[in-house]
């Protein structure tokens, strides 16, 4: 019920600011006039926050956002994904490089439902490389080792934090224009959260978010 | 299939030839599940040395980063049987989960069905909170006494993360499936279920890692079926040359 209000709230609050201050902007996270938004992510216990993302989406389905078009690197050595979290954007590739030093072939697979491919079996100095087409977290595996795993956060858009130790996070260069802000758990301990922010060319939105169980 | 695979698939088909299996009750159906997990097609263990030739960076201990995935005796496989809408109509009995805080889980996920009802008995030695986020089953049960219990009625299929404190890891995970048919089983075992009603039935699996396996059957009345799934990533799309 709870959950249902702050939907309520949320599509009001959404469609007043869509009201008077519309997206009129592509958005692109180049050198386009921009502003920041920051704050810091609060929970009623010590959580570690290091493995938490803030990102952003947009109030209208229609607005154009261009995903970068450097792919993201992701390394596989010591049988470990290295970064084990990575973040990346609708429409950007990540390349997955078996990395070891010894003769180790590596296989990366997964079976979320936001993207489900298999890599195939690769040896030490080869890659292979996935777009990610939707948003959402998409669990990576190694069908051969059994400790390996790691995860792609897919973002809407280009405009990403990771939240810091001591819940702080910074989102630069956000064109003008309505968004909200997301919250990204890898692993869950409280409800994903949304807020409506309004992004102002060079100036900081404080958007501070608390974390409860209910 | 792996030569292990292969023999192990061979033995449970020989001894399950030998043992009698009982007939369902007039009227209804049974069926026989053998259950194997696949590695990826194409592998070949020697070329990727040995699980402790490699000592990893310490994290997880000597060897144990290179440790390899034995499909041959995969466990955590949670299978279940599909018929709308008989499936979740009378829900299962009730389950019990034994939970603590602080005291992160062990071993698979046991299977329990939408509709069913889940006791959390505290067997830790202090009051604690005990809550769920995961989608679709979010729940709060508040504060529960060491030896006390509080349920919860499964309303979602999905995987249920059980927490006791936001900082740990889950102190419970259950799988629930839409259906009162569901067991656990690992590679190479098998599942049965008795006297379900005869008619068309969806045979799914899930494993923590592993894609789910789905396969349709239909159950004739007064007879045992057979059926086999395997759980492996060799379903999933694939990039790249193999």
């Amino acid at each position: 019920m709870q959950n249902g209000n702050q939907a309520i709230i949320l599509s009001v609050v959404m469609l007043f600011l869509l009201r008077y201050f519309p997206t009129t902007l592509a958005a692109s996270p180049t050198s386009q006039p921009s502003g920041r938004i920051s704050g810091k992510v609060t929970s009623p216990g010590e959580v570690p926050l290091s493995e938490m993302i803030i990102y952003l989406e947009s109030p209208d389905p229609k607005r154009e956002i261009a995903a970068p078009k450097d792919p993201v690197k992701v390394s596989q050595k010591g049988a470990k994904f290295s970064p084990a979290v990575v973040v990346t954007c609708v429409g950007q590739t990540v390349d997955f490089l078996n990395d070891e030093e010894r003769s180790i072939e590596h296989n990366v697979f997964s079976n979320t439902f936001v993207k489900k491919f298999d890599l195939g079996l690769f040896k030490p100095g080869e890659s292979r490389s996935v777009t990610f087409d939707k948003p959402g977290a998409v669990f990576l595996y190694c069908s051969i080792h059994r400790h390996m795993d790691g995860v792609v956060f897919v973002s809407p858009t280009p405009y990403t934090s990771r939240v810091e130790k001591d819940g702080s996070y910074t989102l630069e260069g956000v064109p003008p224009g309505i968004w909200v802000v997301k919250t990204w758990q890898r692993r869950r301990h409280f409800p994903e959260i949304s807020i409506p922010v309004l992004s102002e060319v060079n100036k900081i939105a404080t958007t501070d978010l608390e974390l409860r169980r209910k | 299939m792996s030569p292990r695979t292969l023999i192990l698939a061979f033995v449970s088909a020989l001894l399950a030839g030998c043992q009698s299996f009982p007939q369902p009750t007039p009227g209804m159906a049974s069926i026989r599940i053998q259950v194997f997990a696949e590695p990826k097609a194409g592998y070949i263990p020697s070329i990727s040395g040995s699980d402790y030739d490699f000592p990893g960076d310490g994290d997880l201990g000597k060897g144990v980063a290179f440790q390899r995935v034995d499909y041959s005796s995969l466990g955590g496989i949670i299978v279940w049987m599909e018929s709308s809408p008989s499936s979740t109509s009378t829900p299962a009995a009730t389950a019990t989960i034994d939970v603590a805080a602080k005291k992160p889980t062990s071993g698979a996920a046991p299977g329990v069905s939408v509709n069913q009802r889940l006791i959390l008995r505290n067997i830790g030695p202090q009051a604690a909170n005990f809550y769920s986020v995961s989608d679709g089953n979010e729940f709060d049960l508040g504060s529960i006494p060491p030896g006390g219990q509080k349920d919860y009625t499964v309303r979602s299929a999905g995987l249920i993360e059980i927490l006791s404190d936001s900082s740990s890891d889950p102190v419970a995970e259950v799988y629930a499936a839409p259906s009162k048919w569901i067991a656990t089983g690992h590679s190479g075992s098998e599942i049965s279920f008795m006297n379900l009603p005869p008619g068309r039935y969806k045979i799914a699996s899930w494993h923590p890692r592993l894609p789910g396996y789905e396969i349709f059957v239909t159950l004739p009345a007064d007879q045992v079926t057979t059926a086999t799934i395997k759980v492996g990533v060799n379903a999933l799309p694939k990039i790249g040359p193999r």
